[in-house]
């Protein structure tokens, strides 16, 4: 359990303003720190986990389990690489293992994501409840190395480089995955009249 | 693919949040769970509780099908 260490010359401000390498090496002992990069990651972990699982329930759960590891495991972070990579690998695994046991069973309509921004873009307002579900309808029909690829790409802006590290691929593959996914995206989406 | 269609993914796969609650809930499992989940892990913990109602339907269905059969068998003159 973790232990509040108390630094007077500390605090949450100071906290906001240290950079994720640091705040990592302190996290197993310190909570501000570990509050920090909680605050910094979940929503993160968890969209780019629910774009790859069928139903919020099982988003929630390997979302915990990431960061149950992370905090296990927080010794294992040297501090060299980044700590977002080192994370988002730790997400990886996670879905990939829970992907490698999970039962095979007939095609299930996956859940369509019920907890969006309730302030939609400007670029939202025209697309309607039905066309976003069509939207997760057809990133959802990617293979699961082109859907993770590509939400990798789009939820964190991450460059291929990036992308490489957290999936353990080279880097020409992971281009090739993206290549794929924009294609087959197209594709799905001009079948149903949208371009 | 148009960039505009593909600005569109990106923000809908970015919108996307984790329900009311649930940040919360899974911090104070992380920094205040009790030991269980240190040994168990919380995903292990919550398996464990739908392995335990699985067997519990699943017994319940064996011996109500035990008991049906054992009528059967009687009314037929086999039991």
């Amino acid at each position: 359990m973790l232990v509040a260490v108390r630094d007077e010359a500390r605090d949450e401000t100071t906290a906001r303003e240290l950079p994720d390498e640091l705040l990592a090496t302190r996290s197993t002992e310190d909570l501000e720190a570990f509050t920090e990069l909680y605050d910094r990651y979940l929503c993160r972990i968890y969209r780019f986990v629910r774009s790859q699982t069928p139903d919020d329930a099982t988003a929630e759960d390997l979302t915990a389990q990431t960061f149950f590891r992370a905090l296990s495991g927080a010794g294992t972070f040297d501090g060299r690489g980044s700590y977002k990579s080192w994370l988002f690998r730790i997400a990886h695994n996670t879905v990939s293992s829970w992907r490698l046991h999970r039962t095979k069973s007939p095609i299930v309509l996956e859940e369509v994501p019920e907890h969006m921004d309730p302030s939609p873009s400007a670029a939202s307002v025209l697309v309607a409840g039905e066309e976003r579900s069509l939207v997760w309808r057809v990133v959802s029909s990617l293979a699961p190395a082109q859907r993770e690829a590509i939400s990798l790409r789009y939820i964190e802006d991450l460059t291929t480089e990036e992308i490489a590290e957290i999936t353990g691929r080279s880097r020409g593959a992971v281009r090739i995955l993206l290549h794929r996914a924009r294609t087959a995206l197209r594709r799905a989406f001009e079948e149903r009249g949208i371009s | 693919m148009t960039l505009a269609l593909e600005n569109e993914i990106a923000h809908y796969l970015r919108s996307m949040r984790p329900r009311d609650g649930f940040a919360a809930e899974l911090f104070a499992e992380l920094t205040h769970g009790p030991q269980r989940i240190h040994a168990l892990g919380p995903i292990a913990t919550r398996s464990r509780t739908r392995w335990i109602v699985a067997g519990a339907v699943a017994g319940v269905v064996s011996a109500t099908g035990a008991v049906y059969l054992g009528s059967r068998l009687r009314h037929r003159g086999v039991a």
